[in-house]
């Protein structure tokens, strides 16, 4: 990519270290989240470039999409045919181990981890604990691996990703001064680097629209950046000849009459589709990319990747 | 697969719980309301459970007022009857933890960090409240007779096995022997645990600083007596669920991950002994039948409109046949299982709700 934005390279020179790109991919459940996120991954490493995807909360989901299991390490996910695609598992225990060995040099942190009560309760009970390790360990890896051209996190769903990305604040304001508190005030500072972004994928249908609007002006409330909406699954409207022809020979009435009505039935949905963008444009002031309904084995990663070539 | 009749399962009167569970954006909380309508109409007295309905379902079932009670939905023409009640997590959640603490103190609880992240973030929540109001339901339709069928619509979570997970995972943490060892409240057997709670306890102190880990001691203390509350009924509503009483319905959509992961619930369901009643693969393309021949001869003679209709159908032909190559993870495990069409346009009302039942593939 030609380096035409000034904004993003004088600013941070000799303040912060050199760090890649960082895309979080969030929507509501059942939109494709993880397929978008893998998609948007394959794109960028077209040109070549080594880039990870990162799931959290041991979905699962970034696995059973690469047919592969995925480990704590980047490794590969997906075959390129340039640059590379890898996949990460970032997980609250690791991260947790991470932590205490980089700010504590704790020497009993690995001992400490053997008790699962104690991992499970600070990571999980605690406000934004849990939130705020996860996040640390994805931004630390946008800093820490010279060799990541940029990092992809398919994020918690859209109904929680306000609480997940914003932990740091709500954190660092219960924490003050205590070790904790500070990490959550610097997760909160990567997070609005302007090459942190986050996309919204939608369904254009009344429930993941309403819910993408609400999402989109939360992450604004916390002054993110904010990406694209992409919108999946989109049909292209199929002609429709008026008036509808009589059925050709061979085809009894009653199965021509179910099919055309299957045609009416697609194009008034491909119709109801435009009319969700149209509102979600006018709503979150966002580009919306759409992509198509693919099949889903073979090329239909390649043939999404195609479609968010403007990201 | 097999194919289900779903009238002749709402027709069991011995079924007293059906429980739809699934990934979010399969159709859930829909099937739920389209199944208890159903099931009004053949003479049942039916509560239907539902969880963050879409405003326009929510209207239909006149649930528009924030109706955390069940509340009649009418149906003039209907055998039986149908009530409804959104399940608000948060509202239920606060009434069980505070009904433990005398009135002064609630507020302040209330008012805990740990409370409102318990209450909001912490996976299982929402679960073991869903679960606590279906053990409540059954114990009103018992007492009162004013239901005879309980549907429940589960929360829409990352995975559908927290469904069943959930509830324990908040178990889990109130017996945790670490919070037992902060509380300074008897540890059990685990004395060699002391060592190691020593050091965690300086951890947590050390990493959330003293006036968090402060807040932490007082909140745990209120959640632990509100769990053992808990505890008395949930072993009642668990064996309920483990009976012939109660039916499982497993929701798909037809594409890779939901399929899969209905599969997985699906032998998770098998493994721990509850009663699976069917997997419905919701949103499926319908594809008329018609004979290669007889598209052969209408190609052979078509005009262009005519063209349009048959190359429209042929890309439906291709779509039904790559859902059910994705569902195969499902189907491959021999349930009985019913195939629900897409309905144009989504659902605007009870009638709509009505179609969508009978939009049923056999």
């Amino acid at each position: 990519m030609p380096a035409t934005d000034s904004r993003s390279t004088p600013a941070y020179a000799g303040r912060m270290p050199a760090r890649c790109p960082l895309h979080i991919v969030t929507g509501k459940g059942g939109v494709g989240k993880t397929t978008i996120a893998l998609a948007l991954a394959l794109r960028l490493s077209r040109t070549g470039a080594r880039v990870v995807v990162a799931e959290v909360e041991g979905r699962g989901g970034l696995a059973l999409a690469a047919g592969g299991p995925v480990g704590s390490k980047p490794a590969q996910l997906l075959p390129t045919r340039s640059g590379r695609l890898e996949g990460v598992q970032i997980d609250a225990k690791a991260s947790l181990s991470g932590y205490l060995q980089r700010y504590y040099r704790l020497g009993f942190a690995a001992d400490l981890l053997q008790l699962d009560p104690l991992v499970d309760f600070a990571t999980r009970i605690a406000p934004g604990l849990r939130d705020i390790l996860l996040i640390g360990q994805v931004t630390h890896l946008t800093k820490t691996h010279p060799g990541i051209d940029a990092l992809v996190l398919d994020a918690p769903p859209s109904g929680r990703i306000a609480s997940f990305l914003g932990a740091g604040a709500g954190l660092a304001e219960l924490t003050d001064g205590s070790p904790i508190g500070e990490q959550a005030v610097s997760v909160m500072d990567d997070l609005r680097d302007p090459g942190c972004r986050t996309h919204v994928v939608t369904l254009l249908e009344e429930l993941p629209v309403t819910e993408t609007i609400e999402t989109v002006a939360a992450l604004r409330e916390l002054d993110l950046t904010l990406g694209t909406v992409v919108a999946n699954r989109c049909l292209a409207a199929p002609t429709v000849p008026d008036p509808l022809p009589p059925a050709p020979a061979g085809i009894a009435s009653e199965q021509w009459s179910a099919m055309t009505a299957a045609l009416l039935a697609d194009a008034d949905q491909a119709n109801g589709q435009n009319a969700w963008e149209a509102l979600l444009v006018h709503r979150t002031a966002l580009a919306v990319t759409r992509v198509p309904d693919t099949d889903s084995a073979g090329h239909g990663l390649s043939v999404l990747a195609d479609h968010l070539e403007g990201l | 697969m097999t194919a289900l009749d779903l009238d002749q399962l709402l027709h069991q009167q011995h079924l007293r719980l059906l429980l739809c569970v699934g990934t979010g954006g399969v159709g859930k909380t829909t099937l739920s309301a389209a199944l208890a309508l159903r099931a009004a109409q053949l003479g049942r007295r039916v509560v239907v459970v539902t969880i963050d309905p879409a405003r326009r379902l929510a209207q239909a079932m006149g649930l528009d007022g924030l109706a955390h009670e069940p509340t009649p939905v009418p149906l003039p023409d209907a055998a039986g009857s149908l009530d409804a009640m959104m399940l608000d997590v948060r509202h239920a959640f606060d009434q069980a933890l505070t009904a433990q603490v005398p009135a002064d103190e609630a507020d302040r609880i209330r008012a805990n960090p740990f409370y409102k992240a318990l209450s909001e973030a912490f996976s299982g929540t929402q679960e073991y409240v869903a679960m606590e109001k279906i053990g409540e339901l059954s114990r009103q339709a018992e007492a009162t007779g004013r239901w005879d069928l309980i549907v429940v619509d589960t929360p829409p979570s990352a995975s559908a096995l927290d469904f069943l997970d959930g509830p324990s995972r908040l178990e889990a943490l109130a017996h945790n022997p670490l919070l037992r060892v902060v509380l300074g409240l008897p540890r059990g057997p685990f004395g060699f645990l002391d060592a190691g709670a020593a050091l965690a306890t300086r951890a947590l102190d050390a990493i959330l600083g003293g006036r968090l880990f402060g807040d932490l001691r007082t909140f745990l203390q209120v959640f632990e007596r509100a769990v053992l509350a808990f505890e008395s009924h949930a072993a009642e509503t668990r064996a309920m669920l483990a009976s012939d009483r109660a039916g499982f319905l497993v929701v798909a959509a037809p594409r890779p991950g939901p399929a899969s992961e209905a599969a997985a619930l699906v032998e998770r369901l098998r493994r721990d002994g509850l009663p699976l009643r069917a997997a419905l693969v919701n949103q499926v393309t319908t594809v008329a039948a018609v004979s290669s021949a007889a598209l052969a001869v209408a190609a052979s003679s078509a005009d262009q409109a005519q063209h349009e209709v048959l190359a429209h159908y042929g890309r439906t032909v291709a779509r039904g046949a790559a859902e059910r190559r994705d569902v195969e993870p499902l189907t491959r495990l021999d349930v009985p299982s019913v195939r629900i069409g897409r309905v144009p346009g989504g659902l605007t009302d009870l009638d709509s709700l009505i179609r969508l039942v009978g939009r049923v593939e056999q």
